[in-house]
């Protein structure tokens, strides 16, 4: 058996805005391949750790590595695809097509002159039809429904085939049926692809559907470990309460055993 | 007339490219500011015996630069910045004005234009620097799309955001006073603003869209031209005119289809 590579590991993060500390000496190493769930209440820190570790927000203290490297280390190589938190973050007039928005998520990873390449447009066709959304590709982006927006953008993060995948809240936009479809291509990236993933949500709900590791962070971080275990702790239960221990604990063992 | 058909084609190409980017980034006034700026350059450049767009350009740069890091680090809105920015070029140039007394009959000139009137080193000048923007524009095209489409994004996926951004600020500075001898000082945002707003409504994929915007450009330049001259009226007026009956057919076309 091979040893797991360490994929992001977080030494002793403190993250500040303005002057106060909105993450406190936060340390932990994800495996390579893990699932993380990262929950915790409004204001924790979730997205600021997440931008944190996707190098938009410097850290106050302390060292985020990304398979064993700093940030600045890394040049080229797109280890990171990042889903964010909002659609509308994306200018709702911009006349782009689906192709042309996937394509950009190849743009980084090119030396000068960033040029856009025919075997790039293949690669696009490639995965819009993985993704099942290739009868889009020729559609204005801002002109579809939530969730096709949604798959468009999981392929601009897609086509670089980044390590790690971090989605921020990505079901706040979509209904039950498009949200259970696109959870479907996430555990399938997972399991079959090896990618580490990080999934934050407040909605603790259904997290444990489909993350194999619960992170719960409120400022500091409060647990970090397997499901199995955050339901056997009694200090956990304590801490939330015993409703919402087996409401998260609950959801896992549905999905264990079906 | 020649010379300005030529001049004019390639700033109006210039202009319908650029301001793509700047009406998708919500920074279309920055054509206002910066055409403000402009004028207090030109003042001083009047002023020192200097030809005036010589040093129109470099302080139009630094303008630029200065609203972008104005919105981007201090509490300011990027409007705000633009006003604040633009309201001090205006300010200097009226100093100036009335420091001289002698040249207010030139300085009037580029507040309205005259590309009739332009000589064959300016048009020499406006289609190298032209073809300086557009060659640029060409070479971070992916990287200008993916920060008007999602800024955010762009950093994340390890874009150089704040490159892109400086170099979209001083392509503006250079088309900017490349405008102001086609129309004018007070009508170069909307040379700016209009082609792009227009080829909008016709939008069918970004590099279509941009396509569709230098035509309107340079049709809207030609014709203008054409009939400012046949007719004697002010060429730069004339050229915002027909690019608004162009973006009122564009809306009805729209509202057809």
């Amino acid at each position: 058996m091979s040893i797991k590579q360490i994929a992001i590991e977080l030494r002793n993060v403190s993250i500040k805005y303005a002057d106060s500390e909105v993450v406190s000496k936060v340390s932990c190493k994800i495996m390579k391949g893990s699932f993380v769930g990262l929950v915790g209440p409004n204001g924790a820190g979730k997205s600021t750790i997440i931008k944190a570790i996707l190098g938009l927000v410097p850290v106050a203290s302390g060292k985020i590595l990304l398979f064993d490297q700093p940030h600045d280390k890394l040049g080229n190589k797109r280890l990171l695809g990042y889903l964010p938190q909002k659609i509308s973050g994306t200018n709702p007039l911009f006349p782009a097509t689906v192709a042309e928005i996937v394509l950009l998520g190849l743009v980084a990873s090119k030396s000068f002159p960033k040029l856009i390449t025919k075997n790039d447009r293949l690669k696009v066709a490639a995965l819009l039809n993985e993704l099942k959304i290739k009868h889009l590709q020729s559609r204005i982006f801002s002109e579809l429904s939530g969730g096709q927006q949604q798959k468009v953008i999981l392929a601009r993060t897609l086509i670089a085939d980044p390590e790690i995948l971090i989605f921020d809240e990505p079901s706040t936009a979509l209904d039950p049926n498009s949200r259970e479809a696109f959870f479907q291509i996430i555990r399938k990236l997972n399991q079959e692809k090896g990618k580490t993933i990080i999934l934050t949500t407040h909605d603790t709900g259904y997290i444990g559907e489909v993350a194999d590791q619960l992170m719960y962070l409120d400022r500091k971080l409060i647990y970090y470990g397997s499901f199995q275990e955050f339901c056997r702790s009694a200090e956990m239960g304590k801490r939330f309460g015993e409703y919402d221990q087996h409401l998260i604990c609950h959801q896992h063992l549905d999905h264990e055993y079906n | 007339m020649q010379r300005a058909f030529l001049a004019g084609s390639f700033i109006a190409m210039t202009c319908a490219v650029l301001g793509m980017f700047l009406v998708l980034r919500k920074m279309s006034l920055i054509g206002d500011g910066l055409s403000h700026v402009s004028f207090g350059a030109i003042a001083l450049g009047l002023f020192l015996g200097i030809y005036p767009i010589y040093i129109a350009i470099p302080i139009a740069i630094i303008g630029s630069l200065i609203i972008l890091k104005i919105s981007q680090q201090a509490k300011v809105y990027g409007d705000a910045a633009i006003g604040m920015v633009s309201s001090v070029g205006i300010a200097s140039g009226v100093i100036l004005a009335g420091l001289s007394k002698g040249f207010n009959v030139d300085l009037f000139s580029y507040l309205f234009g005259n590309i009739l009137a332009i000589s064959t080193t300016e048009v020499v000048m406006a289609m190298i620097l032209s073809g300086f923007v557009l060659f640029l524009i060409y070479l971070f095209y992916w990287e200008l799309f993916s920060i008007s489409f999602d800024e955010e994004y762009a950093q994340a996926s390890g874009i150089n955001t704040g490159f892109i951004n400086a170099l979209l600020a001083i392509l503006a500075a250079i088309t900017v006073v490349l405008s102001v001898k086609v129309v004018g000082i007070m009508l170069v945002s909307a040379l700016l603003i209009f082609p792009a707003v227009t080829a909008l409504q016709l939008a069918k994929r970004f590099q279509t869209t941009i396509f569709f915007a230098m035509v309107i450009a340079l049709l809207s330049v030609i014709i203008g031209i054409i009939l400012s001259f046949s007719f004697n009226l002010p060429t730069g007026a004339m050229i915002i005119i027909l690019n608004a009956i162009l973006f009122g057919l564009a809306m009805i076309w729209k509202k057809l289809g």
